[in-house]
Protein backbone atom coordinates (compact mmCIF):
# COMPACT_ATOMS: atom_id res chain seq x y z
CA UNK A 1 0.00 0.00 0.00
CA UNK A 2 2.70 2.47 1.01
CA UNK A 3 4.64 1.37 -2.08
CA UNK A 4 1.69 2.31 -4.23
CA UNK A 5 1.40 5.68 -2.51
CA UNK A 6 5.10 6.35 -3.00
CA UNK A 7 4.88 5.41 -6.67
CA UNK A 8 1.83 7.67 -7.10
CA UNK A 9 3.58 10.56 -5.33
CA UNK A 10 6.61 10.14 -7.59
CA UNK A 11 4.50 10.10 -10.74
CA UNK A 12 2.62 13.18 -9.51
CA UNK A 13 5.90 15.00 -8.75
CA UNK A 14 7.21 14.36 -12.25
CA UNK A 15 3.92 15.11 -13.96
CA UNK A 16 3.95 18.46 -12.17
CA UNK A 17 7.49 19.06 -13.48
CA UNK A 18 6.44 18.13 -17.02
CA UNK A 19 3.25 20.19 -17.02
CA UNK A 20 4.09 23.24 -14.96
CA UNK A 21 7.77 23.87 -15.69
CA UNK A 22 8.14 26.85 -18.01
CA UNK A 23 9.45 25.90 -21.43
CA UNK A 24 12.69 27.55 -22.43
CA UNK A 25 16.03 28.05 -20.80
CA UNK A 26 16.50 29.35 -17.29
CA UNK A 27 17.82 32.80 -18.31
CA UNK A 28 14.45 33.48 -19.98
CA UNK A 29 12.49 33.25 -16.73
CA UNK A 30 10.80 36.53 -15.79
CA UNK A 31 12.88 38.53 -13.32
CA UNK A 32 11.64 39.22 -9.80
CA UNK A 33 13.44 41.01 -6.98
CA UNK A 34 16.55 38.87 -6.23
CA UNK A 35 17.03 36.73 -3.11
CA UNK A 36 13.44 36.78 -1.84
CA UNK A 37 12.97 34.21 0.93
CA UNK A 38 10.21 31.60 0.41
CA UNK A 39 6.74 33.13 0.51
CA UNK A 40 3.29 32.43 -0.91
CA UNK A 41 4.15 34.21 -4.14
CA UNK A 42 7.48 32.36 -4.48
CA UNK A 43 7.27 29.13 -2.46
CA UNK A 44 10.96 28.33 -3.09
CA UNK A 45 12.11 31.97 -2.99
CA UNK A 46 14.05 33.64 -5.80
CA UNK A 47 17.72 33.23 -6.71
CA UNK A 48 20.50 35.80 -6.90
CA UNK A 49 19.35 36.88 -10.37
CA UNK A 50 15.69 37.18 -9.36
CA UNK A 51 14.46 33.99 -11.02
CA UNK A 52 11.72 31.97 -9.32
CA UNK A 53 13.41 28.97 -7.66
CA UNK A 54 10.27 26.82 -7.95
CA UNK A 55 10.18 27.30 -11.70
CA UNK A 56 13.88 26.40 -11.86
CA UNK A 57 13.35 23.33 -9.65
CA UNK A 58 10.49 22.15 -11.88
CA UNK A 59 12.72 22.55 -14.92
CA UNK A 60 15.42 20.55 -13.14
CA UNK A 61 12.84 17.85 -12.47
CA UNK A 62 12.00 17.66 -16.14
CA UNK A 63 15.70 17.21 -16.99
CA UNK A 64 16.13 14.37 -14.52
CA UNK A 65 12.87 12.75 -15.63
CA UNK A 66 13.88 12.81 -19.29
CA UNK A 67 17.36 11.39 -18.64
CA UNK A 68 16.15 8.76 -16.17
CA UNK A 69 13.15 7.75 -18.27
CA UNK A 70 15.21 7.33 -21.43
CA UNK A 71 17.96 5.43 -19.60
CA UNK A 72 15.49 3.11 -17.86
CA UNK A 73 13.69 2.35 -21.13
CA UNK A 74 16.97 1.48 -22.82
CA UNK A 75 18.20 -0.66 -19.91
CA UNK A 76 14.88 -2.54 -19.78
CA UNK A 77 14.78 -3.18 -23.54
CA UNK A 78 18.39 -4.42 -23.68
CA UNK A 79 18.12 -6.37 -20.43
CA UNK A 80 14.92 -8.16 -21.42
CA UNK A 81 16.33 -9.10 -24.82
CA UNK A 82 19.64 -10.39 -23.45
CA UNK A 83 18.01 -12.09 -20.46
CA UNK A 84 15.40 -13.88 -22.55
CA UNK A 85 18.00 -14.95 -25.12
CA UNK A 86 20.32 -16.29 -22.42
CA UNK A 87 17.54 -18.00 -20.49
CA UNK A 88 15.94 -19.61 -23.53
CA UNK A 89 19.10 -20.57 -25.41
CA UNK A 90 21.28 -21.83 -22.51
CA UNK A 91 24.64 -23.31 -23.46
CA UNK A 92 27.34 -21.28 -25.17
CA UNK A 93 25.19 -18.25 -25.95
CA UNK A 94 24.07 -18.04 -22.31
CA UNK A 95 27.70 -18.26 -21.16
CA UNK A 96 28.87 -15.54 -23.57
CA UNK A 97 25.99 -13.16 -22.80
CA UNK A 98 26.32 -13.53 -19.05
CA UNK A 99 30.12 -13.06 -19.05
CA UNK A 100 29.54 -9.96 -21.18
CA UNK A 101 26.96 -8.73 -18.68
CA UNK A 102 29.49 -9.29 -15.90
CA UNK A 103 32.07 -7.15 -17.68
CA UNK A 104 29.60 -4.32 -18.27
CA UNK A 105 28.34 -4.53 -14.69
CA UNK A 106 31.87 -4.02 -13.39
CA UNK A 107 32.26 -0.70 -15.22
CA UNK A 108 31.79 2.19 -12.82
CA UNK A 109 28.78 3.90 -14.43
CA UNK A 110 29.64 7.29 -13.05
CA UNK A 111 33.23 7.19 -14.36
CA UNK A 112 32.08 6.26 -17.87
CA UNK A 113 29.41 8.96 -17.67
CA UNK A 114 32.05 11.49 -16.62
CA UNK A 115 34.23 10.57 -19.63
CA UNK A 116 31.33 10.84 -22.05
CA UNK A 117 30.22 14.13 -20.53
CA UNK A 118 33.75 15.55 -20.70
CA UNK A 119 34.38 14.32 -24.26
CA UNK A 120 30.96 14.90 -25.80
CA UNK A 121 29.69 17.81 -23.73
CA UNK A 122 27.17 16.18 -21.41
CA UNK A 123 24.07 16.32 -23.59
CA UNK A 124 21.01 14.71 -22.04
CA UNK A 125 20.75 12.03 -24.72
CA UNK A 126 24.42 11.02 -24.41
CA UNK A 127 23.99 10.77 -20.65
CA UNK A 128 20.84 8.63 -20.95
CA UNK A 129 22.67 6.38 -23.43
CA UNK A 130 25.58 5.86 -21.04
CA UNK A 131 23.35 5.05 -18.08
CA UNK A 132 21.11 2.76 -20.13
CA UNK A 133 24.06 0.97 -21.73
CA UNK A 134 25.80 0.31 -18.40
CA UNK A 135 22.75 -0.68 -16.32
CA UNK A 136 21.14 -3.42 -18.43
CA UNK A 137 23.04 -6.33 -16.80
CA UNK A 138 20.91 -5.93 -13.65
CA UNK A 139 17.76 -6.46 -15.74
CA UNK A 140 19.28 -9.22 -17.86
CA UNK A 141 20.31 -11.29 -14.84
CA UNK A 142 16.86 -11.03 -13.32
CA UNK A 143 15.07 -11.93 -16.58
CA UNK A 144 17.42 -14.86 -17.19
CA UNK A 145 16.89 -16.37 -13.73
CA UNK A 146 13.12 -15.89 -13.86
CA UNK A 147 12.99 -17.35 -17.36
CA UNK A 148 14.88 -20.44 -16.27
CA UNK A 149 12.64 -20.83 -13.21
CA UNK A 150 9.44 -20.58 -15.24
CA UNK A 151 10.55 -22.70 -18.20
CA UNK A 152 10.15 -26.00 -16.33
CA UNK A 153 6.52 -25.37 -15.45
CA UNK A 154 3.79 -27.51 -16.99
CA UNK A 155 1.99 -24.90 -19.02
CA UNK A 156 5.21 -23.92 -20.77
CA UNK A 157 6.12 -27.54 -21.47
CA UNK A 158 2.64 -27.91 -22.89
CA UNK A 159 3.08 -24.81 -25.02
CA UNK A 160 6.37 -26.13 -26.42
CA UNK A 161 4.77 -29.56 -27.01
CA UNK A 162 2.03 -27.85 -29.02
CA UNK A 163 4.71 -26.39 -31.26
CA UNK A 164 5.06 -22.87 -29.85
CA UNK A 165 8.22 -21.05 -30.92
CA UNK A 166 10.52 -19.57 -28.25
CA UNK A 167 9.49 -16.10 -29.43
CA UNK A 168 5.81 -16.91 -28.91
CA UNK A 169 6.48 -18.36 -25.46
CA UNK A 170 8.54 -15.30 -24.54
CA UNK A 171 5.79 -12.92 -25.59
CA UNK A 172 2.71 -14.77 -24.32
CA UNK A 173 3.98 -16.55 -21.22
CA UNK A 174 7.27 -15.13 -19.99
CA UNK A 175 6.86 -11.36 -20.30
CA UNK A 176 3.51 -11.17 -18.41
CA UNK A 177 5.07 -13.25 -15.66
CA UNK A 178 8.08 -10.89 -15.54
CA UNK A 179 6.05 -7.69 -15.26
CA UNK A 180 6.17 -7.37 -11.46
CA UNK A 181 9.92 -7.99 -10.87
CA UNK A 182 10.72 -5.87 -13.92
CA UNK A 183 8.71 -3.02 -12.46
CA UNK A 184 10.75 -3.10 -9.27
CA UNK A 185 14.04 -3.32 -11.19
CA UNK A 186 12.97 -0.46 -13.43
CA UNK A 187 12.47 1.60 -10.29
CA UNK A 188 16.00 0.84 -9.13
CA UNK A 189 17.50 1.76 -12.50
CA UNK A 190 15.36 4.90 -12.61
CA UNK A 191 16.44 6.01 -9.14
CA UNK A 192 20.10 5.36 -9.97
CA UNK A 193 19.76 7.37 -13.16
CA UNK A 194 18.28 10.37 -11.32
CA UNK A 195 21.22 10.33 -8.92
CA UNK A 196 23.82 9.84 -11.67
CA UNK A 197 22.46 12.72 -13.71
CA UNK A 198 22.39 14.98 -10.66
CA UNK A 199 25.91 13.91 -9.61
CA UNK A 200 27.31 14.80 -13.04
CA UNK A 201 25.61 18.18 -13.04
CA UNK A 202 26.92 18.71 -9.51
CA UNK A 203 30.50 18.05 -10.63
CA UNK A 204 29.92 20.56 -13.43
CA UNK A 205 29.77 18.12 -16.34
CA UNK A 206 26.07 18.36 -17.13
CA UNK A 207 24.62 20.17 -20.12
CA UNK A 208 25.25 23.83 -19.26
CA UNK A 209 22.19 24.89 -21.29
CA UNK A 210 19.80 22.82 -19.17
CA UNK A 211 18.76 23.39 -15.56
CA UNK A 212 19.39 20.43 -13.26
CA UNK A 213 18.96 19.80 -9.56
CA UNK A 214 22.62 18.82 -9.22
CA UNK A 215 23.80 22.07 -10.75
CA UNK A 216 21.36 24.10 -8.60
CA UNK A 217 22.69 22.34 -5.49
CA UNK A 218 26.32 23.08 -6.43
CA UNK A 219 25.71 26.76 -7.11
CA UNK A 220 23.32 27.08 -4.16
CA UNK A 221 26.01 25.86 -1.78
CA UNK A 222 28.47 28.52 -2.87
CA UNK A 223 25.74 31.15 -2.37
CA UNK A 224 24.62 29.74 0.97
CA UNK A 225 25.55 32.95 2.75
CA UNK A 226 23.01 34.85 0.65
CA UNK A 227 20.06 32.57 1.34
CA UNK A 228 19.60 29.05 2.68
CA UNK A 229 16.77 28.32 0.25
CA UNK A 230 19.11 28.52 -2.75
CA UNK A 231 20.69 25.25 -1.56
CA UNK A 232 17.94 23.67 0.52
CA UNK A 233 15.13 23.63 -2.04
CA UNK A 234 16.92 21.75 -4.86
CA UNK A 235 18.51 19.45 -2.27
CA UNK A 236 15.06 18.72 -0.83
CA UNK A 237 13.72 17.98 -4.32
CA UNK A 238 16.37 15.38 -5.07
CA UNK A 239 16.14 13.75 -1.63
CA UNK A 240 12.34 13.60 -2.03
CA UNK A 241 12.52 12.02 -5.48
CA UNK A 242 15.23 9.60 -4.40
CA UNK A 243 13.38 8.50 -1.25
CA UNK A 244 10.15 8.05 -3.18
CA UNK A 245 12.00 5.75 -5.58
CA UNK A 246 13.39 3.83 -2.60
CA UNK A 247 9.99 3.62 -0.92
CA UNK A 248 8.39 2.39 -4.12
CA UNK A 249 11.04 -0.23 -4.86
CA UNK A 250 12.49 -1.42 -1.55
CA UNK A 251 9.50 -2.31 0.63
CA UNK A 252 10.60 -3.54 4.05
CA UNK A 253 14.00 -3.75 2.43
CA UNK A 254 14.33 -7.40 3.44
CA UNK A 255 13.68 -7.62 -0.27
CA UNK A 256 17.16 -6.17 -0.67
CA UNK A 257 18.46 -9.69 -0.04
CA UNK A 258 16.75 -11.06 -3.11
CA UNK A 259 17.88 -8.22 -5.35
CA UNK A 260 20.57 -8.92 -7.88
CA UNK A 261 23.58 -7.29 -6.28
CA UNK A 262 24.53 -4.31 -8.36
CA UNK A 263 26.39 -1.06 -8.13
CA UNK A 264 25.11 1.77 -6.10
CA UNK A 265 24.77 5.03 -7.90
CA UNK B 1 40.21 -22.92 -5.28
CA UNK B 2 43.49 -21.67 -6.76
CA UNK B 3 42.33 -22.65 -10.23
CA UNK B 4 39.06 -20.84 -9.68
CA UNK B 5 40.84 -17.66 -8.60
CA UNK B 6 43.26 -17.91 -11.52
CA UNK B 7 40.37 -18.21 -13.97
CA UNK B 8 38.68 -15.22 -12.40
CA UNK B 9 41.92 -13.23 -12.58
CA UNK B 10 42.29 -14.04 -16.29
CA UNK B 11 38.68 -13.00 -16.90
CA UNK B 12 39.32 -9.82 -14.94
CA UNK B 13 42.24 -8.94 -17.24
CA UNK B 14 39.97 -9.51 -20.23
CA UNK B 15 37.28 -7.30 -18.66
CA UNK B 16 39.78 -4.50 -18.03
CA UNK B 17 40.96 -4.71 -21.67
CA UNK B 18 37.35 -4.47 -22.84
CA UNK B 19 36.87 -1.39 -20.63
CA UNK B 20 40.08 0.15 -22.00
CA UNK B 21 38.88 -0.50 -25.55
CA UNK B 22 35.57 1.14 -24.76
CA UNK B 23 37.39 4.21 -23.44
CA UNK B 24 39.55 4.19 -26.59
CA UNK B 25 36.50 4.11 -28.86
CA UNK B 26 34.84 6.94 -26.91
CA UNK B 27 37.99 9.06 -27.00
CA UNK B 28 38.59 8.36 -30.69
CA UNK B 29 35.09 9.44 -31.67
CA UNK B 30 34.95 12.58 -29.55
CA UNK B 31 34.04 15.61 -31.66
CA UNK B 32 36.91 16.89 -33.80
CA UNK B 33 39.16 13.87 -33.30
CA UNK B 34 42.00 13.53 -30.80
CA UNK B 35 44.48 15.98 -32.32
CA UNK B 36 41.95 18.81 -32.75
CA UNK B 37 40.66 18.21 -29.23
CA UNK B 38 44.22 18.53 -27.96
CA UNK B 39 45.12 21.68 -29.92
CA UNK B 40 41.78 23.46 -29.77
CA UNK B 41 39.40 24.47 -32.56
CA UNK B 42 41.60 27.28 -33.86
CA UNK B 43 44.57 25.06 -34.71
CA UNK B 44 45.95 25.34 -38.25
CA UNK B 45 45.54 22.32 -40.52
CA UNK B 46 49.29 21.79 -40.82
CA UNK B 47 49.68 21.86 -37.07
CA UNK B 48 46.96 19.22 -36.63
CA UNK B 49 48.65 16.96 -39.16
CA UNK B 50 52.02 17.43 -37.55
CA UNK B 51 50.68 16.54 -34.07
CA UNK B 52 48.71 13.60 -35.46
CA UNK B 53 51.85 12.23 -37.08
CA UNK B 54 53.97 12.79 -33.98
CA UNK B 55 51.47 10.97 -31.75
CA UNK B 56 50.96 8.24 -34.33
CA UNK B 57 47.30 9.10 -34.78
CA UNK B 58 47.39 9.30 -38.60
CA UNK B 59 47.11 5.54 -38.92
CA UNK B 60 43.80 3.60 -39.05
CA UNK B 61 41.96 3.39 -35.69
CA UNK B 62 42.30 -0.38 -35.47
CA UNK B 63 46.12 -0.14 -35.75
CA UNK B 64 46.34 2.56 -33.09
CA UNK B 65 44.04 0.52 -30.84
CA UNK B 66 46.07 -2.67 -31.30
CA UNK B 67 49.26 -0.76 -30.50
CA UNK B 68 47.86 0.72 -27.29
CA UNK B 69 46.36 -2.54 -26.06
CA UNK B 70 49.59 -4.39 -26.82
CA UNK B 71 51.63 -1.93 -24.79
CA UNK B 72 49.03 -2.02 -22.00
CA UNK B 73 49.38 -5.81 -21.81
CA UNK B 74 53.14 -5.42 -21.47
CA UNK B 75 52.58 -2.99 -18.61
CA UNK B 76 53.52 0.15 -20.55
CA UNK B 77 50.90 2.79 -19.78
CA UNK B 78 52.33 5.33 -22.22
CA UNK B 79 53.09 9.03 -21.91
CA UNK B 80 50.69 11.85 -21.09
CA UNK B 81 50.17 14.17 -24.07
CA UNK B 82 49.52 17.16 -21.88
CA UNK B 83 52.19 16.79 -19.21
CA UNK B 84 54.84 14.85 -21.15
CA UNK B 85 55.20 12.61 -18.11
CA UNK B 86 54.74 8.83 -17.86
CA UNK B 87 51.07 8.05 -17.23
CA UNK B 88 52.05 5.42 -14.68
CA UNK B 89 53.66 8.02 -12.42
CA UNK B 90 50.67 10.40 -12.76
CA UNK B 91 48.31 7.61 -11.74
CA UNK B 92 50.52 6.31 -8.95
CA UNK B 93 50.61 9.85 -7.54
CA UNK B 94 46.80 10.01 -7.34
CA UNK B 95 45.89 6.39 -6.70
CA UNK B 96 46.79 6.21 -2.96
CA UNK B 97 44.28 8.93 -2.08
CA UNK B 98 41.41 7.36 -4.02
CA UNK B 99 42.37 3.94 -2.71
CA UNK B 100 42.44 5.19 0.89
CA UNK B 101 39.13 6.98 0.45
CA UNK B 102 37.38 3.99 -1.11
CA UNK B 103 38.85 1.37 1.21
CA UNK B 104 38.19 3.42 4.33
CA UNK B 105 34.61 4.11 3.27
CA UNK B 106 34.01 0.42 2.46
CA UNK B 107 35.50 -0.65 5.79
CA UNK B 108 33.61 1.94 7.84
CA UNK B 109 30.37 1.06 6.06
CA UNK B 110 30.86 -2.68 6.59
CA UNK B 111 31.75 -2.45 10.29
CA UNK B 112 29.41 0.36 11.36
CA UNK B 113 26.67 -0.95 9.08
CA UNK B 114 26.88 -4.39 10.70
CA UNK B 115 26.76 -2.92 14.21
CA UNK B 116 23.82 -0.65 13.37
CA UNK B 117 22.06 -3.53 11.60
CA UNK B 118 22.37 -5.88 14.58
CA UNK B 119 21.18 -3.14 16.94
CA UNK B 120 18.23 -2.41 14.64
CA UNK B 121 17.34 -6.09 14.43
CA UNK B 122 16.47 -6.13 18.15
CA UNK B 123 13.44 -3.94 17.52
CA UNK B 124 10.43 -5.02 15.52
CA UNK B 125 9.44 -1.39 15.04
CA UNK B 126 9.35 0.07 11.54
CA UNK B 127 11.12 3.34 12.28
CA UNK B 128 14.74 2.06 12.14
CA UNK B 129 14.07 0.71 8.67
CA UNK B 130 12.39 3.92 7.59
CA UNK B 131 15.26 6.02 8.98
CA UNK B 132 17.92 3.88 7.30
CA UNK B 133 16.03 3.90 4.00
CA UNK B 134 15.67 7.68 4.21
CA UNK B 135 19.42 8.23 4.81
CA UNK B 136 20.14 5.75 2.01
CA UNK B 137 18.26 8.04 -0.36
CA UNK B 138 20.41 11.12 0.30
CA UNK B 139 23.11 11.56 -2.37
CA UNK B 140 26.68 11.55 -1.05
CA UNK B 141 27.44 15.13 -2.07
CA UNK B 142 24.47 16.48 -0.12
CA UNK B 143 25.69 14.49 2.89
CA UNK B 144 29.14 16.00 2.23
CA UNK B 145 27.76 19.52 2.19
CA UNK B 146 25.70 18.91 5.31
CA UNK B 147 28.77 17.56 7.13
CA UNK B 148 30.84 20.55 6.00
CA UNK B 149 28.13 22.92 7.25
CA UNK B 150 28.01 21.29 10.69
CA UNK B 151 31.57 20.14 11.41
CA UNK B 152 33.70 22.54 9.37
CA UNK B 153 31.77 25.80 9.08
CA UNK B 154 29.55 25.48 12.16
CA UNK B 155 31.67 23.80 14.84
CA UNK B 156 34.99 24.44 13.14
CA UNK B 157 36.51 21.17 14.34
CA UNK B 158 37.42 19.72 10.92
CA UNK B 159 38.93 21.26 7.77
CA UNK B 160 36.55 22.29 4.96
CA UNK B 161 38.43 20.66 2.07
CA UNK B 162 41.81 19.67 0.64
CA UNK B 163 44.52 17.41 2.04
CA UNK B 164 47.07 17.74 4.81
CA UNK B 165 50.20 19.58 3.69
CA UNK B 166 53.03 17.04 3.96
CA UNK B 167 55.66 19.70 3.21
CA UNK B 168 54.83 21.67 6.35
CA UNK B 169 58.10 21.40 8.37
CA UNK B 170 56.21 21.67 11.68
CA UNK B 171 54.54 18.34 10.92
CA UNK B 172 56.13 15.32 12.52
CA UNK B 173 55.22 11.73 11.74
CA UNK B 174 52.37 11.31 14.22
CA UNK B 175 51.07 14.87 13.88
CA UNK B 176 50.99 14.51 10.10
CA UNK B 177 49.09 11.24 10.41
CA UNK B 178 46.50 12.84 12.67
CA UNK B 179 46.24 15.79 10.32
CA UNK B 180 45.69 13.43 7.37
CA UNK B 181 42.91 11.67 9.28
CA UNK B 182 41.29 14.99 10.11
CA UNK B 183 41.19 15.93 6.42
CA UNK B 184 39.85 12.51 5.41
CA UNK B 185 37.17 12.20 8.11
CA UNK B 186 34.40 14.13 6.36
CA UNK B 187 34.99 12.70 2.83
CA UNK B 188 35.04 9.14 4.18
CA UNK B 189 31.90 9.74 6.26
CA UNK B 190 30.07 11.26 3.30
CA UNK B 191 31.07 8.42 0.98
CA UNK B 192 30.32 5.67 3.52
CA UNK B 193 26.85 6.71 4.69
CA UNK B 194 24.95 5.43 1.66
CA UNK B 195 26.61 2.02 1.77
CA UNK B 196 26.37 1.89 5.57
CA UNK B 197 22.58 2.22 5.43
CA UNK B 198 22.31 -0.51 2.81
CA UNK B 199 24.53 -2.86 4.81
CA UNK B 200 22.57 -2.16 8.00
CA UNK B 201 19.26 -2.93 6.29
CA UNK B 202 20.69 -6.15 4.91
CA UNK B 203 22.18 -7.24 8.25
CA UNK B 204 18.99 -6.41 10.11
CA UNK B 205 16.83 -8.53 7.79
CA UNK B 206 19.39 -11.32 7.77
CA UNK B 207 19.81 -11.43 11.58
CA UNK B 208 16.05 -11.37 12.14
CA UNK B 209 15.74 -14.33 9.81
CA UNK B 210 18.53 -16.18 11.66
CA UNK B 211 16.86 -15.60 15.03
CA UNK B 212 14.12 -18.09 14.09
CA UNK B 213 16.51 -20.85 13.01
CA UNK B 214 17.00 -23.97 15.14
CA UNK B 215 20.63 -23.32 16.12
CA UNK B 216 19.72 -19.95 17.65
CA UNK B 217 16.69 -21.40 19.43
CA UNK B 218 18.92 -24.19 20.73
CA UNK B 219 21.47 -21.67 22.01
CA UNK B 220 18.79 -19.80 23.89
CA UNK B 221 17.43 -23.08 25.28
CA UNK B 222 20.92 -23.73 26.68
CA UNK B 223 20.63 -20.47 28.57
CA UNK B 224 22.08 -17.86 26.18
CA UNK B 225 20.42 -14.51 26.56
CA UNK B 226 18.53 -13.20 23.52
CA UNK B 227 21.20 -10.56 22.98
CA UNK B 228 24.00 -13.09 23.34
CA UNK B 229 22.35 -15.38 20.81
CA UNK B 230 21.96 -12.44 18.46
CA UNK B 231 25.66 -11.52 18.56
CA UNK B 232 27.24 -14.97 18.86
CA UNK B 233 24.96 -17.21 16.85
CA UNK B 234 22.89 -15.14 14.46
CA UNK B 235 25.47 -12.50 13.46
CA UNK B 236 28.30 -14.80 12.23
CA UNK B 237 25.98 -16.34 9.65
CA UNK B 238 24.87 -12.89 8.56
CA UNK B 239 28.40 -11.63 7.82
CA UNK B 240 28.99 -13.52 4.56
CA UNK B 241 26.50 -11.46 2.54
CA UNK B 242 28.09 -8.33 4.02
CA UNK B 243 31.53 -9.25 2.64
CA UNK B 244 30.14 -10.14 -0.79
CA UNK B 245 27.98 -7.06 -0.89
CA UNK B 246 30.78 -4.74 0.18
CA UNK B 247 32.95 -6.02 -2.65
CA UNK B 248 30.14 -5.95 -5.18
CA UNK B 249 29.42 -2.33 -4.43
CA UNK B 250 33.07 -1.19 -4.64
CA UNK B 251 32.30 -0.10 -8.19
CA UNK B 252 29.71 2.30 -6.88
CA UNK B 253 32.14 3.57 -4.26
CA UNK B 254 34.85 4.19 -6.86
CA UNK B 255 32.32 6.20 -8.85
CA UNK B 256 31.14 7.98 -5.72
CA UNK B 257 34.73 8.79 -4.75
CA UNK B 258 34.94 10.82 -7.93
CA UNK B 259 32.11 13.10 -6.85
CA UNK B 260 33.41 13.30 -3.29
CA UNK B 261 36.89 14.21 -4.56
CA UNK B 262 35.32 17.12 -6.40
CA UNK B 263 33.23 18.19 -3.40
CA UNK B 264 36.28 18.22 -1.11
CA UNK B 265 38.89 19.31 -3.69
CA UNK B 266 40.92 16.11 -3.19
CA UNK B 267 43.63 15.39 -5.79
CA UNK B 268 42.58 11.80 -6.54
CA UNK B 269 42.10 9.56 -9.55
CA UNK B 270 38.60 10.91 -10.26
CA UNK B 271 39.79 14.49 -10.59
CA UNK B 272 42.69 13.33 -12.76
CA UNK B 273 40.24 11.51 -15.04
CA UNK B 274 37.95 14.51 -15.35
CA UNK B 275 40.72 17.02 -16.05
CA UNK B 276 42.41 14.66 -18.52
CA UNK B 277 39.11 14.03 -20.35
CA UNK B 278 38.42 17.76 -20.60
CA UNK B 279 41.97 18.33 -21.95
CA UNK B 280 41.66 15.35 -24.34
CA UNK B 281 44.71 13.69 -22.82
CA UNK B 282 43.63 10.26 -24.05
CA UNK B 283 46.44 8.06 -22.68
CA UNK B 284 45.65 9.33 -19.19
CA UNK B 285 41.88 8.95 -19.65
CA UNK B 286 42.20 5.34 -20.79
CA UNK B 287 44.57 4.42 -17.97
CA UNK B 288 42.22 5.98 -15.40
CA UNK B 289 39.46 3.70 -16.67
CA UNK B 290 41.86 0.75 -16.54
CA UNK B 291 42.84 1.59 -12.95
CA UNK B 292 39.23 2.00 -11.79
CA UNK B 293 38.11 -1.25 -13.42
CA UNK B 294 41.10 -3.15 -12.08
CA UNK B 295 40.21 -1.87 -8.61
CA UNK B 296 36.65 -3.18 -8.95
CA UNK B 297 37.82 -6.57 -10.21
CA UNK B 298 40.43 -6.95 -7.49
CA UNK B 299 37.79 -6.16 -4.86
CA UNK B 300 35.50 -8.84 -6.27
CA UNK B 301 38.38 -11.30 -6.41
CA UNK B 302 39.23 -10.53 -2.80
CA UNK B 303 35.61 -11.19 -1.78
CA UNK B 304 35.66 -14.55 -3.57
CA UNK B 305 38.92 -15.38 -1.83
CA UNK B 306 37.78 -14.52 1.69
CA UNK B 307 34.27 -16.01 1.38
CA UNK B 308 35.54 -19.51 2.27
CA UNK B 309 37.27 -18.10 5.35
CA UNK B 310 33.93 -16.76 6.59
CA UNK B 311 31.77 -19.69 5.56
CA UNK B 312 33.18 -23.19 6.08
CA UNK B 313 30.52 -24.63 3.76
CA UNK B 314 32.29 -22.97 0.82
CA UNK B 315 35.61 -24.66 1.58
CA UNK B 316 34.60 -28.07 0.27
CA UNK B 317 34.66 -28.92 -3.38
Amino acid sequence: MSRLLAALALVTLYLACLVFAPVGALPDLPRQPPLLPPSFAHPFGTDDLGRDQLAAALQGGRTSLLVAGLATGLALALGVMVGLAAGLARGVLDEVLMRGAEIVASLPTLLVAVLVAALFGGSMVALALVIGLTRWPLVARLVRIETMAVLGRTHLRAAFALGATPLHVARRHLLPHLAAPLGATAGIVFGGAILTEAALAFVGLGDPAVTSWGQMIASGFTLLGLGWWLWATPAAMIVLASSLVAAATLPGVSVARSLPVGQSP
Amino acid sequence: MAGFLLRRLAFGVLAVLVAASLAFVLAWHAPGGPAVGLLGEQAAAGQVEEVSARLGLDRPAIEVWAGWMGRLLRGDLGTSWREQAPVASLILERLPLTLTLTAAAALVAAIAGTLVGVAASASAARWPVAALAAFHAVPSYIVAQGLVLVFALGLGVLPVQGVADARDPAMGGVALGVERLRYLALPVAALALHQLCFTALLVRASVQEQMHLPHVTAAMARGRSRGGARWHHALPNATLPVATLTAARIGGLVGGALVIETAFALPGLGRLAVSAAVARDHPVVICCVVAACALVWLANLLADAIAPLLDPRLREG
